[in-house]
Parts: C-alpha cells; sequence; structure tokens
C-alpha cells in the first residue's frame, strides 16, 4: 500500500488545510503502521505508546516530508527509529532488548509477511466456502457480522459454550483446509 | 549463529503470546532473539504473523475475550472486513476532526492532540476476567476476557468480577459502576471496588466525586454512595486519599496505611477516620476473598461460585449451570494424617502425611430438560500447586466427606463423573492451574470434578 502524494494542490490553505492533508495521508497509512510498530515492539500496550508518540512525531515533522515521496515508507522510518528508541530504554532500564539485527530483520521482512497473509487470507475465503452451511453461517455471523457469540447462541437456541466450541471446530478445519492449500 | 539450537515453534509462539499480552521479560526476548538470529526467515516471519493477526484484531474488534480469541483471528478473520470497518471509523474520525478544525483556528492547533485522544479513548487497557456465578451486568453481556478501553463504562448489577489492568486488580462487587479513564485509574460512581496494585501499577487511582485514593503500593477498598460519600480502608500498604471540594478541588491530602480507613463526603466537607466499623466498608469484599480463596483466575467457562450457604444441594438438576463450570469453595485447611492414595486425573498419587489440603468442586449441570449436547471449557489458576484432580465417580464419593462443603447434598455416584471419552481436565505441567473440557448429554446432565490444592497458610 504505496502512497504516493503527487504534488498537493493546496486548495485548503494555512494550517488546517495541511492538518488535513496530514490525516488523510496517516489515514491511507494506519493499518499498515499499526502492524509494523506492533511488530517492532511486541507487546500490546507499548506498541499502541509508540504508535501515539510515532503519530506525533509524524506531524511534528510534516514539514520535512517530501511530497511525491512516499508518505508510508516515511511513516514507517519514523516508527522504525523510535522502536530503536523504545529498546534502546529497555536495554537500558531493565537490562534486555531486542537485538538491532533482529529489529532490522522484523522490518525487512514485514512487507513480505504482509503478501504471505493476503496469500493466506484469499485461501481462507475459499476455505470458508467450503464449509458446511451451519458452519458457515456462524463463521459469517461472528467474525464478519460482529455478533457476538453469546447472540449467536441465543438466536439458535443454544448455549454460548456451544457456539464456542463449535467455533473451535471450525478453526481447526479452516486451518487445516489453509495449511493444505498452502502446501 | 549457524550451531544455534533450534526454538521450538510452540515455545517461539508462547512468547510471543507472553510478550505481546502480558509485557515483555528477559526470557521472552532471549528467545526471539536467538530463534530470529538462526537462519532463514521461519521463525520471523511466524512473529510477524502473530503479530499482525493482533493488530488486526485490535482493529477490527470491540471484544477479545481470550488469548485464544487471538489465535482465531490468524485463520478466521479478514482483512478485507477488519480494513473496511477501521476505515469507516477512521473517516469519521477524520471527519469530526476536520469538522472541529475549521470551526477555528483554535482548534486547529489543537487537533493532533484531539486526535490522539480520541485514539487512546478506543485503546485496550485491560480485560474483565474471573466472573462470579451470579454476575449479571446492566446494559450488555460481558463475558470472560472482554477487552475494557478508555471510557468504557461497566456496570455490575449483581455478582462480583475482576477487571486487570496493568499491574492492577480490581475486585468489582455488584451493584458496582465504574469508568475506565485510563489504564491507571478508574472513577467509581457507585458501589465498591477493591484494588491490589503490584510494583507495576504504583499509582493506581481510584476516583469518586469526592475523592482520588491513590495507591502508594498496597492493597485496599473503596465503597462510594450518594448519601454515605466516599469510604476508603487500606489493608495492606499506604493510600493517598486526596479529598476534594465540592468544587472539584483539593482540598486535603489523607494518608491510609494498613487496617486504616476513612470515609470522606465532598458538599459537606466532612472527614471521619475512626468512629466507623472497618468491616462496614470492607466485610463484603473480605468475605468475596475468602469464598474465592486460592482461585487466582478463572477463565473460560469457569465461574466463581460465591453464593455459598451451609446446605447446598449439589445433586443433579438443583445447581444449574448453563454452558458453564462453577467452582466451589470446599473444605480448607486440612491436614493429612496418614499417607492418602488418590485416583487423580494424572494417575495414582500418593498425598504424604501432614500435607494441608484446600478443595474445589467443580460442578456443572446443564439441567434434567436439556435435549442437546452441551459443553463448557475454561482454565482456572491458583495460588497454590494443585496437587491432584479427582473426576471419577467412586474418587469423589470417596472423598466427600474429607473435602466436600459441610452440610452440602452431593449426588449418588451414576454419571457424576465426568467421562473419559468426553471429558478431560489436565493440570499444566507447573502445576499452578487446571484446563478442562467437560460434555454432557441429555439423561445424564451432571459432571463434577474435585480440585486439591496446596493449602494457602498450612
Amino acid at each position: 500500500m504505496t502512497v504516493d502524494l503527487h504534488p498537493p494542490e493546496m486548495t485548503k490553505s494555512g494550517r488546517s488545510g495541511r492538518q488535513e492533508i496530514f490525516l488523510e495521508l496517516l489515514d491511507g497509512v494506519y493499518v499498515d503502521l499499526h502492524a509494523y510498530v506492533r511488530s517492532l515492539i511486541l507487546n500490546r500496550s507499548d506498541s499502541d505508546d509508540v504508535l501515539q508518540d510515532v503519530c506525533v512525531v509524524l506531524w511534528t515533522k510534516f514539514d520535512e516530508f517530501e511530497f511525491g515521496t512516499s508518505f508510508r515508507k516515511w511513516a514507517l522510518a519514523v516508527a522504525y527509529q523510535r522502536a530503536r528508541a523504545y529498546w534502546r530504554d529497555c536495554k537500558r532500564y531493565r537490562g534486555f532488548a531486542l537485538t538491532e539485527q533482529v529489529l532490522a530483520k522484523f522490518s525487512q521482512a514485514f512487507d513480505a509477511s504482509i503478501e504471505i497473509q493476503e496469500i493466506r487470507e484469499r485461501l481462507l475465503t475459499d476455505c470458508i466456502e467450503k464449509l458446511p452451511a451451519r458452519d458457515r453461517a456462524v463463521v459469517q455471523n461472528v467474525y464478519f457480522e460482529g455478533v457476538t457469540p453469546a447472540d449467536a447462541a441465543a438466536s439458535r437456541g443454544v448455549s454460548a459454550s456451544a457456539i464456542y466450541n463449535q467455533l473451535s471446530r471450525v478453526r481447526q478445519k479452516i486451518g487445516a483446509c489453509v495449511d493444505r492449500s498452502l502446501s | 549463529m549457524s550451531d544455534a539450537r533450534q526454538v521450538p515453534e510452540h515455545d517461539l509462539r508462547a512468547a510471543v503470546d507472553a510478550s505481546l499480552d502480558h509485557g515483555h521479560s528477559p526470557a521472552t526476548i532471549d528467545l526471539i532473539n536467538e530463534a530470529v538470529a538462526q537462519p532463514g526467515l521461519d521463525a520471523t516471519l511466524e512473529i510477524l504473523r502473530i503479530a499482525h493477526a493482533d493488530s488486526k484484531l485490535e482493529r477490527s474488534r470491540d471484544e477479545v475475550p481470550t488469548r485464544s480469541r487471538l489465535a482465531q483471528l490468524i485463520t478466521t478473520d479478514s482483512q478485507e472486513s477488519a480494513a473496511a470497518r477501521l476505515r469507516t471509523r477512521q473517516s469519521t474520525r477524520t471527519r469530526a476532526l476536520l469538522l472541529a478544525s475549521a470551526a477555528a483556528l483554535m482548534l486547529a492547533a489543537a487537533a493532533v492532540p484531539l486526535f490522539i485522544v480520541e485514539d487512546r479513548a478506543a485503546q485496550p487497557l485491560g480485560h474483565v476476567t474471573s466472573l462470579s456465578a451470579n454476575a449479571r451486568w446492566a446494559d450488555r453481556e460481558i463475558v470472560d476476557g472482554f477487552v475494557v478501553r478508555g471510557l468504557d463504562r461497566l456496570e455490575l448489577e449483581a455478582g462480583t468480577a475482576i477487571l486487570e489492568l496493568p499491574g492492577v486488580r480490581v475486585d468489582l462487587l455488584g451493584p458496582v459502576a465504574v469508568t475506565i479513564e485510563s489504564g491507571a485509574r478508574i472513577r467509581l460512581h457507585k458501589g465498591m471496588v477493591g484494588a491490589f496494585v503490584a510494583a507495576a501499577g504504583h499509582g493506581f487511582t481510584v476516583r469518586t466525586d469526592d475523592l482520588d485514593a491513590v495507591d502508594l503500593g498496597t492493597e485496599f477498598a473503596v465503597a462510594r454512595s450518594i448519601v454515605e460519600g466516599t469510604s476508603v480502608a487500606v489493608t495492606d500498604g499506604v493510600v493517598n486519599a486526596i479529598l476534594k471540594d465540592v468544587s472539584g478541588n483539593e482540598s486535603r491530602v489523607v494518608e491510609l496505611f494498613a487496617g486504616q480507613q476513612a470515609r470522606f463526603e465532598a458538599r459537606e466537607q466532612t472527614l471521619v477516620r475512626d468512629g466507623f466499623d472497618v468491616a462496614e466498608i470492607l466485610g463484603r469484599f473480605m468475605r468475596v476473598r475468602e469464598v474465592r480463596g486460592g482461585i487466582r483466575k478463572l477463565s473460560g467457562g469457569a465461574r466463581a461460585f460465591d453464593d455459598i450457604s451451609d446446605a447446598l444441594d449439589l445433586r443433579e438438576g438443583v445447581v444449574e449451570t448453563g454452558g458453564r463450570v462453577y467452582f466451589v469453595p470446599e473444605q480448607r485447611g486440612v491436614e493429612l494424617t496418614e499417607p492418602v492414595t488418590l485416583e487423580t486425573v494424572s494417575g495414582r498419587t500418593t498425598l504424604p502425611a501432614g500435607t494441608v489440603i484446600d478443595s474445589y468442586l467443580a460442578h456443572y449441570d446443564i439441567g434434567r430438560g436439556a435435549t442437546v449436547v452441551e459443553g463448557g471449557n475454561g482454565a482456572v489458576s491458583f495460588g497454590t500447586p494443585v496437587l491432584g484432580v479427582l473426576a471419577t465417580a467412586a474418587a469423589l464419593t470417596e472423598t466427600d466427606e474429607t473435602f466436600g462443603l459441610p452440610g452440602a447434598a452431593f449426588a449418588p455416584a451414576a454419571h457424576r463423573g465426568l467421562e473419559p471419552d468426553e471429558d478431560a481436565v489436565k493440570v499444566t505441567s507447573d502445576r499452578s492451574a487446571i484446563t478442562f473440557d467437560v460434555a454432557t448429554t441429555p439423561g445424564q446432565s451432571l459432571d463434577q470434578f474435585r480440585v486439591l490444592v496446596r493449602a494457602r497458610n498450612p
């Protein structure tokens, strides 16, 4: 998901127009940025904090961003530097850290891993299609429509644990199907 | 590093999961460093896969009941739908910010902080766990593992639940209503909470309209009612009660130590430090603690059974549990006067004389009218080692008198224990927890098993 901003047409002058452009750019890369920071920090709450910091830094340094280049690449680079600082602090205060080599490997493999995930998800769609109708319906309800297992259970007249058990079995089926397709 | 040992995949997953869930430790980070340093990209891609799934889950779900739910997403969520939902939310957020910035230049300068605040409000801060059997929520069903986010309001009408925040365990004792203002502060609107604060959570604050109770390394309870104001009782450590006046301004700081309590009412500016019974505040809090005993955490379909009566009837069809398994605290501090050999799920086990034991009965009863196969699964962790799990009807009946709840009525042996081909109970390798997966069929509604753990205070 590369975002190449062509020379911006500053139709909205002043700070609010600039801010609007920033937010649009950030909106376009936020999914990747979230996953990237989570991959480098590997802790949920800390990565949320780091992500917030990254957003602030991106905004405060937005003047340095060169329009016409990739905002995504710039944002990930800023995030990488912030992640390095996080692990430096961790080393200093807690005595352990991911190594520079590990961080670099995560960063280098990040895009490849997204592609692999996308392949898996395409296979996933195929595998869901192959499920029996009853299983497909519960997957559709819970994972795609956001129905809670409790509500799904109530609408079917069964207990929530029965739904959890069904979902557990379905996950195993889907996982096996994806693995078969990949191999 | 080519001769480095191959890190088993399940160890790597466990390390990444632990870091994501509970924070880093030297052991998990060493293991991740070691795995990624090996030639090839297998470990790297596996870690990134878990991190992506975790990221996607957080962005696409409002509720993350358990760690296993994270694993679900790895294979079952849709990036397209997740991205679409996210985009909808982000577009809303963006529009709101743009409107705000257009309204006034001043707001434009503050737009990024607004954006940050709004994002922070949506951040997961902790989760709800260890529900009691009678837990009932006011406006929605909250299941074990429910993720709480900034500014979430939780209103528990009855029963008890635990809210886990970073470094802090908050006991919610219904009826109670709280708002999660941050990972380090909750607002208590009414009712009572207890807070157990580890080193990582120092500074945790319970805020009411009357005061801020700021932890300085402690265990304390706070109760609030509109009539009586706010009471604070400290069972361990130190708490600063920062009192407020009717305008919300800080008016006084009262330091409370273990065993001390105070009651404050902002409107009247009254402070009572003595002359009222601490049990008045802590009575229920302490009773729940006592009932839960050595249970540290219940997850999945496990529920604490707090409603203990002298004549508890645990026969089939009386205490129905739905799809959940109730953990009933039984006898405490039973000291064996001679060695006892028991048939446990791990095989025959002999407990030596002098062993002091606490007992819990797991009770699962879908009711006699059930017409479908039902199942319940989950896990319970204990503060002391699990000595054995008794799951056969014979073993249960044999130990009812020694370990069972005094006065309780137990079912006859038939169908009472677990069925080896349908049910499973396992003790974790470190003996700190059990996992269970039980099922019953029509006409056979009751499953029970007994967990014996080393007593907390022999």
